[in-house]
This record gives C-alpha cells, sequence and structure tokens, in this order.
C-alpha cells in the first residue's frame, strides 16, 4: 500500500459538506445518488486528495496533518490512515490510478498529434 | 453491575446551519384524499412560488450548504413545470421524491432517474387493495395507476418505498399491505403515524386509534425476509427536529412539513433562508428542550425530544411530551383531539 506509483484522488462528482459542529463530513455522490457520513479521518483523506496525492505524498500530507498524540487515532496513525482509505475505496468516493499507466496513456495521446 | 437505562442527552446536536430541506412544492393534487394534510385542490393557488422562485432558492439552499432535498406537495408531479426545477436540481442535491404515483409513467420514471437523478422515490398507498385505496384517494383507478407507477420506477432502477399512514381505515389491512408490497418487490416500507392535520384533523374522531392499537397493528405484522419497515413509534420516536427545515408551497419557511399549520418563520420571498434558521422558534424545535423525553428512543436515534408536532397539538405547548410515545404518552387518549389556539 502506498506505492509512489498509485495516485489517489476524489472521485468525480463529490460535493462535501463539513460538518464541523458534529466532526463529520457528509459527501453526496452524485453519479450514485447517494450520501455518506465520513468520520474526521476519512474526510481529512478525502480532502488531502482533492487534486489527486501519491501514496508516499499522502502519508506525508497525513502525518503533518494529524498530532502523534491525537486521541481519535487511538497511537495508530499508520494504520487509522490506511483504514480511512479503505473505506473511502469500498465506498468508491476514491480513486487510486497506476502513475505509470496513466503517463503511457498521456504519451500515448500526445502522439496523436 | 448494570449501568442503568440510557439517559437521554439533555440537548440535541446543533447545527449550524441545516443539511436536509423539506420542499412542500404544491398544495395541488389530481387525487382528493380524505386525509390530505396540505388540504389540496386540484389547481395550484395563483401565490405558489413559480418555478424560476423555487430554482432561485435552490442556488440559495446549495450556497448555505443544504446537501438533500425531501420534495413532497400536495404532488409535485401535478405541477407541469415540476420537473424544470427538480433538473435544475439534479446531480447538486441528494433528492427524495414522495409521490402518490399515479403520474410515475414508464417515460416519467425514465426521467426521474436518468435527467433528474432521484435517489429515492417514496409512494403512498393508502391499503391493501383498490378499495381501500380508492375510498381513501376519492379517485376510482388510482389504485391500479399508483401501483403500475412502483413497477415503472422499480423498472427504471429507482430506489422506491412505500409509505402509509395508519389510521381506522387502514389497519386492518395493513399485513395485506406488507405483502402487497412484497409481490411488487418493493424493499423498503414505511408506515407513518397520522397527523392531525389539514382534512384529517377535521376526520380525527373517525380515523385515529388508540396508541394501544397502533403498537398492536405494528406487532402483528410479519414482514417477509429481507425486508425493512421503517415507524415512527417507540423505538424509533420521530426525533428528527434537530436538524429539520422546510418550506411550502408559497415560499414560508415552517421548520417541519409537520409544523406547517403551527409555525412561520418568515416567507423566503422577503428573508433570508438562514435567518428563518435561526428563527428563536425554529432554534427552540430543535434543541430537545422539552420537559418529558423517552430514553430509549433517544438511544437508539441520538436525538431527543419526541415529535414537536404532535407534541403540540395535543399539548398546545412546545416543550410538552409527544403523546405517541408509550413512554411519554401518559394516559393522553389519541383519538379525541384537544382544542388548543393555535
Ligand atoms: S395524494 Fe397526497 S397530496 Fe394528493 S390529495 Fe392525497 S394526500 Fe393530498
Ligand atoms: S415535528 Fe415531528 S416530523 Fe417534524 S421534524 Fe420534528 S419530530 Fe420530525
Amino acid at each position: 500500500m502506498f506505492s509512489p506509483s498509485i495516485r489517489y484522488s476524489q472521485a468525480p462528482g463529490l460535493r462535501l459538506r463539513p460538518v464541523r459542529e458534529l466532526g463529520v463530513c457528509v459527501v453526496f455522490a452524485a453519479e450514485e445518488a447517494r450520501l455518506y457520513r465520513l468520520n474526521a479521518q476519512a474526510w481529512l483523506v478525502l480532502a488531502l486528495c482533492r487534486e489527486g496525492l501519491s501514496g508516499p505524498a499522502l502519508q506525508a500530507a497525513w502525518r503533518e496533518a494529524v498530532a502523534p498524540e491525537d486521541a481519535a487515532l487511538e497511537g495508530r496513525p499508520a494504520e487509522c490512515l490506511q483504514q480511512a482509505v479503505e473505506l473511502l475505496l469500498a465506498r468508491r468516493l476514491l480513486r487510486q490510478d497506476g502513475v505509470a499507466s496513466q503517463e503511457a496513456l498521456a504519451e500515448a495521446g500526445g502522439g496523436d498529434g | 453491575m448494570s449501568a442503568g437505562p440510557p439517559k437521554p442527552p439533555h440537548r440535541n446536536p446543533v447545527l449550524e446551519r441545516p443539511l436536509k430541506v423539506t420542499l412542500s412544492f404544491t398544495d395541488s393534487c389530481n387525487l382528493n384524499c380524505r386525509h390530505c394534510y396540505a388540504d389540496c385542490s386540484a389547481t395550484p393557488k395563483p401565490d405558489e412560488l413559480s418555478a424560476a422562485e423555487w430554482c432561485g432558492i435552490l442556488d440559495r439552499l446549495e450556497a448555505d450548504g443544504v446537501i438533500g432535498l425531501y420534495i413532497e406537495g400536495g404532488e409535485p408531479l401535478h405541477r407541469p413545470d415540476f420537473l424544470d426545477v427538480l433538473r435544475h436540481a439534479a446531480g447538486r442535491f441528494h433528492i427524495q421524491l414522495r409521490t402518490h404515483g399515479t403520474l410515475v409513467t414508464p417515460e416519467m420514471a425514465a426521467v426521474l432517474r436518468q435527467e433528474c437523478r432521484i435517489a429515492t422515490l417514496l409512494v403512498d398507498i393508502m391499503g391493501p387493495d383498490a378499495a381501500t385505496h380508492d375510498a381513501t384517494t376519492g379517485v376510482p383507478g388510482s389504485f391500479e395507476r399508483a401501483t403500475a407507477g412502483i413497477t415503472a420506477a422499480l423498472a427504471a432502477g429507482i430506489d422506491t418505498q412505500m409509505l402509509t399512514i395508519m389510521t381506522r381505515w387502514n389497519v386492518a389491512g395493513l399485513q395485506g399491505w406488507v405483502d402487497l408490497a412484497a409481490r411488487l418487490g418493493v424493499a423498503t416500507v414505511g408506515i407513518l403515524r397520522p397527523y392531525p392535520l389539514g382534512r384529517l384533523k377535521r376526520r380525527w374522531a373517525e380515523a385515529s386509534l388508540s396508541l394501544d392499537e397502533m403498537h398492536a397493528a405494528l406487532e402483528a405484522l410479519r414482514l417477509p425476509p429481507g425486508m425493512r419497515l421503517m415507524q415512527s413509534w417507540h423505538p424509533n420516536n420521530g426525533n428528527c427536529c434537530w436538524q429539520t427545515a422546510a418550506i411550502d408551497a408559497r415560499g414560508n419557511s415552517i421548520g417541519c412539513a409537520y409544523l406547517r399549520e403551527y409555525v412561520h418563520l418568515g416567507n423566503l420571498r422577503e428573508v433570508a433562508f438562514l435567518d428563518t434558521w435561526n428563527h428563536p422558534l425554529h432554534r427552540e424545535l430543535r434543541s430537545g428542550a422539552v420537559t418529558e423525553a423517552c430514553g430509549d428512543c433517544a438511544s437508539s436515534q441520538g436525538s431527543h425530544g419526541g415529535c414537536r408536532s404532535t407534541a403540540f397539538a395535543f399539548h398546545g405547548r412546545w416543550d410538552a411530551p409527544d403523546p405517541f410515545d408509550r413512554a411519554t404518552n401518559n394516559g393522553v387518549d389519541l383519538r379525541v383531539l384537544p382544542k388548543h389556539p393555535v
């Protein structure tokens, strides 16, 4: 997990509605016409991946954003990141794409003209 | 050692801005139900919001952070410009649409699914058969058309649920109604408490059951495997006030569709929606500041207070206990509606 050749990005067509007073984020996935309620960790991962991040960049951004003593993470920040990513992938709110294949596609596209 | 029953929270969760809003799009309808809360007429009243006004309100709601819409009427699909408004909301909001189903043809179902991208269709069916349903709606053939509407919506791939309001008119047929849902392929059904509003208020003595009769009817139901029942009695007392907001067909902010006869927080032609959300009465209704609440319902729902609409209807106070909950009924006979000045 979190390989440099994997890029994590928000699925298209999401509308995020933070509910800071409850510590959650409600997400509307327009494609599926579904609402999801995310806990703070999953919300953070989804926000970090708005523009797309490689695996190591996501890990670094996560480490920077969460305090090591954050009680909600029960002292397991790395595990919590993994759980949050898995939850988002399972709900198809997060996409993981192979960087190498993206570059290959870009190169193939570049040859059209 | 047991910690004892969970104590209800003293206050409800506080939302700074609303997440979901009910839109009572029109007070018009092609049916003529004897229980209609909206006291619908066959044609829209001239002071209803226009489609352009509704679209402007949707833009405002989105900017204010609203993410879910529950749209009902009257019958929204009865107003010819409704689809313009629904298309304006498509892809921007999670949309639940409540309908009586008679206007949901296969073509309409395809539009609702593909163009309007609704999440859920909730269809009111008032009994297990045409005799019961059509006697309620006042329109022969409405049962056939409504059940055909459910079939069309399911075939179009729309999550389709069936609703009914429990009254003396249909209580004997509730098991048949559940069986009908199963035959139609509906996986989620909702049995709703009756509210003394509109036409049902005028026929309350004839229609309402006692709380014991309501519970006995619920407890006697046998659900087919896989069917989910939503119901609004203990331990699921409707504790939804904490997050609710609603706008009626004339643009009045009314807190909840079931508060339509009691609450007026301002008209959106004149005031901003968030100002009505912050109206002192709306804050009070959401707060859960009540004299008695049911601990079981609070622990299952994370909020408390019971329904402010039925509490007010029977006690005439905003902080009164909800008589539809066993724990807070305190001997109130639900068949007898007291007279309170509104
Ligand atoms: S179908 Fe609904 S809106 Fe129409 S008359 Fe009956 S209760 Fe009123
Ligand atoms: S008044 Fe009743 S139905 Fe309306 S939001 Fe409150 S609890 Fe829910």
